[in-house]
């Protein structure tokens, strides 16, 4: 058996020098690496014959060795970045779910406070009653919530509720002509100023028909 | 904000008559005078109401008319309040001229 020995190439040994350090800086794949030819300098012989150069080949197998350490050391520290990055993320998902479900409660609380608030709208009266002449109409306010409405004259503090508008503008009338009597049958000196004012306000829209 | 809620008319009517001797008349509602010193100083609707609880808005209207605020009226309402509490509050407002 013929054995040809060539003699290994210092460019095939910086070659390599040059591919590892390519791959540590995440310039190749492990695999791209080391499916790299054996260079000439370790075996280069016919088929069943091992022939190296011994300076050669313990330099190469340190050289190996390093290799697979810092390989090592890479995908360790980009498996506990990778590791990092996923904890961050799933933190970070946790705290955008906490969010959005303050974000329901919010809107869910916003909702019930609009199902709260009242339809508002003014009006204004022009009849109390047959006995009572409204010299001027009376303005009111009626606040229409889900399950009652309140008629109110808020100058004078009156107010009436019912379940819907029409009864509620009724009572307020029924209110109104009420306080007025009350009013005007108090003599002045047992009225406080509250009620004194009230009656200022009542007497220039409200007045007693004349009977024929 | 607490929420006015949890008050029973007639509870409610009771407590205004007994505490501030509030009477009230004939009427749709039940409506009073609160009287001090001979003289009518401030009236007070409270509805009868159909359900077991006055509204809020309604508690509202009623303690804007007894001229508390939601604290005052929950001591009054609750009992911790006398009529002469409620007395004393009402002097001050006068004597800041504001009733």
């Amino acid at each position: 058996m013929s054995t040809e020995i060539t003699p290994p190439r210092d460019s095939e040994h910086e070659e390599l020098m040059k591919a590892v350090e390519l791959h540590l800086k995440g310039g190749s794949s492990t695999k791209q690496l080391l499916r790299r030819p054996t260079p000439g300098h370790i075996i280069r012989a016919t088929p069943g014959t091992r022939i190296y150069f011994p300076e050669r080949w313990d330099s190469f197998m340190r050289f190996t060795s390093k290799i697979s350490s810092e390989i090592k050391i890479i995908e360790e520290s980009r498996s506990k970045e990778i590791g990092n990055k996923i904890d961050k993320l799933t933190s970070n998902l946790e705290s955008v779910e906490q969010e959005v479900t303050s974000c329901k409660e919010a809107i869910n609380k916003l909702c019930a406070e609009l199902d709260e608030r009242p339809l508002i709208k003014e009006t204004k009266l022009f009849d109390i009653d047959e006995k009572l002449n409204v010299i001027r109409p009376i303005p009111i306010v009626i606040e229409e919530y889900k399950d009652e409405v309140i008629a109110s004259f808020p100058e004078i503090e009156v107010y009436a509720v019912a379940d819907n508008e029409p009864e509620a503008i009724s009572n307020l009338k029924t209110e109104i002509r009420n306080l007025y009597y009350e009013l005007i049958e108090t003599p002045k000196d047992e009225l406080g100023k509250l009620p004194l004012s009230w009656l200022r306000i009542i007497e220039r829209l409200i007045g007693k028909l004349e009977e024929a | 904000m607490r929420k006015l809620s949890g008050y029973r008319p007639t509870k409610l009517a009771d407590c205004l008559e007994y505490k501030l001797g509030i009477d009230y008349g004939k009427g749709h509602e039940r409506t009073g005078w609160y009287i001090l010193q001979g003289k009518k100083i401030l009236r007070v609707t409270v509805p009868k109401g159909h359900s077991g609880e006055v509204s809020p808005k309604i508690i509202n209207k009623v303690i804007g008319s007894l001229r508390l605020n939601r604290e005052e009226f929950r001591l009054l309402y609750n009992c911790p309040w006398t009529s002469s509490d409620y007395e004393k509050k009402i002097r001050n407002l006068i004597a800041q001229n504001m009733l």
